[in-house]
């Protein structure tokens, strides 16, 4: 059976204008995310890779192009409609774990959910499903504390508990453990693989080939153009995570990182 | 570098800068226009009596009843005064001076008309120059008795008494230092002396013609004494000060802009202090950056000091500039009635301008200490250190019944209290002197003030001609008014009206008890009875032996209840006992009151303000205007029908200043509030930049992002009305019963408060505003997009 692919990329153009010089930032890239697939996107500093997680994820508008999210092109649309996407149909994984300060860490999970009108639940339905989401990334002790009461391992679980909440077709996530250590990147790299091995899509920029091994496909974009992309085939154990970063560094190697 | 931040810093926050120039703008100009304008009215009331050659003491005689002159009864003090002099006058009753169409011109009291040929003050006209002469065929009139009528200059009046009939046009008003105040009854017009005599012929005739005597002394005390020991009758007598303290509602309003400009200040701070606060909360980052790479605290502190020195001393120079033009209106709002030379005075305006200045650098300095606290941490942990874990407000999102925009509004207000407090503190401010001012305005006018102006609180009131002079000028007018009054409920009976018709005489008397003597009005009423009044200590008078008596003038007879004093009206003497207390506004909280079956010559009587009707079925308001209506058919000979409430407001005189005030006030607190709320909601944006990005990523649409934000300010409104609408009426006590208790009422004022528009219609105005400028402001939100997750500005 063919993939059914989620999110189809065609010719994305993103230009800055920096004292009335324009900037290139994304060079007519093209590519597709098939539904269950955890694709890494990789680059050098400046290469355009989180212009590319914005830009795809509706988080930024394009210059010109096309974004087809479940049959919708996202770079075209309204606000309120783009609001409604955000909100029912896709996730989002920031660096810095954003969240709002007045609300406790159950409260900041639940929040998309309050709004999301077509899910049709109670709110008591909404808070067991964040309870329930919070107990399965392993912060269920967490719930009713403020959001600086916390370690960032925890907070970005909790973070993915917010994207999970209204059941999204796709994650992004923006360097989703470059702000944490190494023990809690690999527990939040565990929930992500634990997602996607339920079906979850996930789309991420990552500039650390460890955590990108663990997914299923890495595309390497230098100056706007995506230039090559690796298949890594799906991560099911921690068993072959060491040939899977050797792979995928010899691969980056050969396309000159 | 200083300069290159600041210019950066102002461009930056444009709106936030702006805003705080105009609030340091306006608190210069309020601040500097105020001070000038209290000490216009203070010293200016000094050099206006100065320049008008008012004497020390000044007595209104009526010749009918005068068996004496001044002169005579001074005769054996002759060594104690300077000069005595008097100018000539005759009464009028308003309704017989009329603008073309015989239309009434609209002010409700006697009209002193004065012969400036024998003119012994100095009068002014509205340019403040001296009247020299008044040409045949024109007139000056009052500027109260102007801006309490319908006359305009250059009206041609028609004046009318007895068989005399002239037409004259109003050349200007002037300023009437005697007879000028607010609270001094009767209203003056100049005459040429060739133009009064026929109506002074036929005013000799009716008996309505008087004296008002002026007498140059240094020893005001006992010719006082002597005036008041003496058998003379006055309309009116008094010191220079006396008549100055009749200026008080003068002094009230400037004293009013005078509040409202520190409270201009405590906002214009309250401002000041919340924006300083988050534009270092906000940019915890470069200032952390700052300390990582070694700027001592106050080398940080002072890159924003030197913004608010900047922003402070434009603000102090424009408002110092706007403050001459604004201080003269505030001049001409509040001492309408005073002559006041040009005012504003440069070196106050500088100082007040310097004071503004000095206070808002030093408040600046305090809340930059903020800026202390904040360490090279902050820099990399979003202005957390880690350290200090406070918990949040209690409510949950998962338990809340309340929508999501509603519960994210109340969550923080309730987590961030004490910056909500601040928002709380400055609407109840600005909602506070409106509602005061309204209260005032409303218990002034309202019936139940005819307790403490010596009258019964009825319904309506009427008057007319016969019945303001013939009737009380007579000594049998007291029985033929008694019998008209029969006459009039009898008719109002048959006209399904029961009532009660009654009115207040004045009688002049003379009051004696241990050697000392005052000289104040007593009150009797005719057809009622002395137990209808409120009394404040002891009881009223039960029989025609007993009196009621106010407590100042007890004081000054230092007679007690229970002491008997000796009362002379005419040639009569009254051994008297005093029962109670009772207080009255009327004659600033001096005089007696009678037994209804006290025998009084009403030769001595002064007149009353009106007579009253009291319905006697309880009616409506609306039923008491429709009967109103109805009286003018019934009664066609009686005139000035009104509802108590217009009685009161005709007596006191003070409802259209209190009104033009009061507007006045409406206007600057709607702005005050469009500006706080542009600034504070402005303020919130910025520094919450990162979580309307967040919200937006998560899929938030804007309008709820405008939503959640203007409810936060609609929760805090709410709250600031409420706790407005609490304060409202102790806080109108708290400052009203001083002043009051200046006007001889020290207790026993009842507010009155119209709950609809002090509780309701204000605070529902205040916050409609409030939201529209927030939900405009927080529409700068749209702006903001998803991916300025990380942005600290």
């Amino acid at each position: 059976m063919a993939a059914q692919t989620i999110l189809h990329v065609t010719d994305l153009c993103k230009t800055y204008i920096t004292n009335k010089k324009p900037t290139n930032a994304l060079r007519n890239v093209s590519f597709n995310v098939d539904k269950g697939e955890m694709v890494a996107i990789m680059g050098p500093s400046g290469s355009g890779k989180s212009t590319l997680l914005y830009t795809a994820s509706g988080m930024d508008t394009a210059t010109s192009g096309e974004v087809m999210l479940d049959g919708e092109n996202i770079a075209t649309l309204p606000k309120k409609r783009l609001a409604n996407v955000r909100l029912e149909k896709m996730g989002f994984i920031f660096q810095q774990m954003h969240m709002l300060k007045n609300l406790t860490i159950l409260d900041n999970i639940i929040l998309p959910a309050t709004e999301a009108k077509s899910k049709k639940r109670s709110r008591k339905e909404i808070a067991e499903q964040g309870q329930m989401l919070m107990k399965k990334m392993g912060i269920s002790e967490i719930a009713g504390k403020d959001i600086n009461e916390v370690s960032g391992g925890q907070l970005q679980r909790a973070c993915i508990c917010r994207c999970m909440i209204n059941d999204p077709q796709i994650i992004f996530a923006d360097e989703p453990t470059g702000a944490l250590n190494r023990s809690s990147s690999d527990e939040v790299m565990e929930m992500l693989c634990g997602l996607n091995r339920e079906g979850t899509t996930i789309m991420m920029v990552t500039h650390d080939s460890r955590i990108a091994a663990k997914c299923t496909r890495v595309m390497f974009i230098v100056d706007g153009e995506i230039k090559g992309e690796k298949h890594l085939g799906e991560f099911t154990d921690g068993s072959n995570i060491r040939d899977r970063e050797r792979t995928l560094n010899n691969w980056l190697m050969e396309m000159g990182w | 570098m200083f300069f290159t931040i600041l210019k950066k810093d102002l461009k930056r926050g444009r709106t936030m800068n702006t805003i705080i120039l105009l609030f340091i703008t306006i608190s210069v100009m309020f601040i500097s226009g105020s001070v000038n304008s209290m000490i216009a009215s203070t010293s200016s009331l000094d050099k206006y009596f100065e320049k008008a050659g008012v004497a020390d003491i000044m007595c209104a005689t009526y010749d009918k009843v005068e068996t004496q002159t001044v002169e005579q009864v001074l005769e054996k003090d002759k060594d104690k005064y300077s000069k005595i002099e008097y100018e000539t006058a005759f009464f009028m009753d308003s309704k017989n001076i009329t603008l073309p169409g015989n239309k009434e011109n609209g002010f409700k009291a006697t009209i002193d008309v004065m012969d400036f040929s024998n003119a012994r003050l100095t009068y002014f006209d509205s340019n403040k120059n001296e009247i020299k002469d008044i040409k045949e065929g024109e007139i000056y009139i009052a500027q109260k008795f102007l801006s309490l009528s319908d006359i305009k200059v250059g009206d041609t009046l028609t004046f009318k008494l007895g068989n005399v009939v002239k037409e004259f046009k109003v050349k200007d008003t002037f300023y009437d230092a005697v007879m000028g105040s607010a609270l001094m009854g009767n209203g003056r017009i100049l005459f040429n002396g060739e133009d009064a005599k026929p109506f002074f012929e036929e005013a000799a005739k009716q008996g309505l013609t008087g004296k008002f005597y002026f007498i140059h002394t240094d020893h005001t005390d006992d010719l006082l004494n002597t005036l008041n020991e003496s058998e003379l009758s006055f309309a009116f007598n008094g010191t220079a000060d006396f008549i100055k303290s009749s200026y008080i509602f003068d002094m009230i309003v400037s004293l009013l802009l005078l509040a409202v400009s520190a409270i201009l200040i405590i906002v214009a701070l309250i401002v000041l202090r919340f924006t300083i606060s988050f534009t270092i909360s906000s940019e915890f980052r470069e200032i952390g950056v700052m300390k990582a790479i070694g700027l001592g605290n106050l080398k940080i502190r002072s890159q924003y000091l030197v913004k608010y020195l900047a922003i402070s001393i434009v603000g102090a120079v424009i408002g110092t500039a706007l403050s001459f033009p604004f201080g003269d209106l505030l001049t001409e709002i509040s001492s309408s009635s005073i002559m006041v030379e040009s005012n504003s005075s440069v070196i106050i305006n500088i100082i007040c301008g310097i004071a503004v200045v000095a206070v808002i650098m030093l408040f600046a300095l305090l809340c930059t200490r903020k800026a202390n606290k904040l360490s090279p941490v902050d820099a990399i942990r979003n202005g957390q250190t880690g350290e200090r874990f406070k918990r949040k407000g209690f409510l949950r999102l998962s338990k809340s019944k309340l929508g999501t925009t509603s519960f994210m509004a109340a969550n923080d207000v309730m987590s961030a209290p004490k910056r909500f407090l601040i928002i709380i503190v400055v609407f109840a401010l600005t909602m506070l002197p409106i509602q005061f001012l309204d209260i005032c305005s409303d218990t002034l006018n309202n019936k139940e003030m005819l307790s403490l102006l010596g009258c019964v609180p009825a319904d309506a009131s009427f008057s007319d001609k016969d019945y303001s002079y013939t009737f009380t000028q007579d000594g049998s007018g007291r029985q033929i008014k008694t019998d008209k009054f029969k006459e009039m409920e009898k008719k109002l009976a048959d006209n399904a009206m029961p009532a009660r018709v009654f009115a207040e005489e004045f009688i002049s008397c003379k009051q004696e008890f241990n050697g000392k003597t005052t000289k104040q009005l007593a009150l009797q009423g005719i057809n009622n009875k002395a137990s209808e009044h409120r009394y404040t200590k002891g009881s009223a008078p039960q029989n025609k032996d007993e009196i009621a008596i106010q407590p100042n003038t007890a004081k000054d007879l230092g007679a007690e209840i229970g002491d008997t004093i000796t009362v002379t009206v005419g040639n009569k003497k009254y051994e008297l006992t005093i029962t109670g207390y009772y207080e009255a506004m009327t004659n600033m909280g001096q005089g007696i009151r009678f037994h209804e079956d006290l025998d009084i010559d009403y030769n001595f009587s002064n007149g009353t303000f009106a007579g009253q009707i009291l319905f006697t079925d309880d009616p409506s308001d609306k039923e008491v205007e429709d009967r109103i209506e109805k009286l003018k058919d019934i009664f066609p000979e009686l005139s000035d029908f009104k509802t108590g409430a217009q009685q009161a407001t005709d007596i006191t005189g003070v409802g259209p200043v209190f009104d033009t005030i009061k507007v006045f006030f409406l206007i600057l607190s709607a702005a005050i509030v469009i500006m706080v709320a542009v600034l504070m909601e402005r303020s919130m944006v910025i520094k919450e930049t990162s979580e309307i990005a967040t919200m937006k990523a998560i899929g938030f649409k804007d309008n709820k992002i405008i939503k959640w934000h203007t409810k936060r300010f609609i929760i805090t409104a709410v709250i600031s009305a409420v706790i407005a609408g609490v304060l409202a009426k102790p806080l109108s006590t708290l400052i009203g019963n001083p002043i009051f208790s200046f006007m001889g009422v020290k207790q026993g004022v009842k507010y009155s408060m119209n709950t609809l528009r002090v509780a309701v219609a204000y605070p529902v105005l205040i916050m409609t505003l409030m939201a529209i400028s927030v939900w405009i402001t927080a529409a700068y939100t749209k702006r903001i997009t998803a991916q300025q997750t990380s942005s600290i500005e």
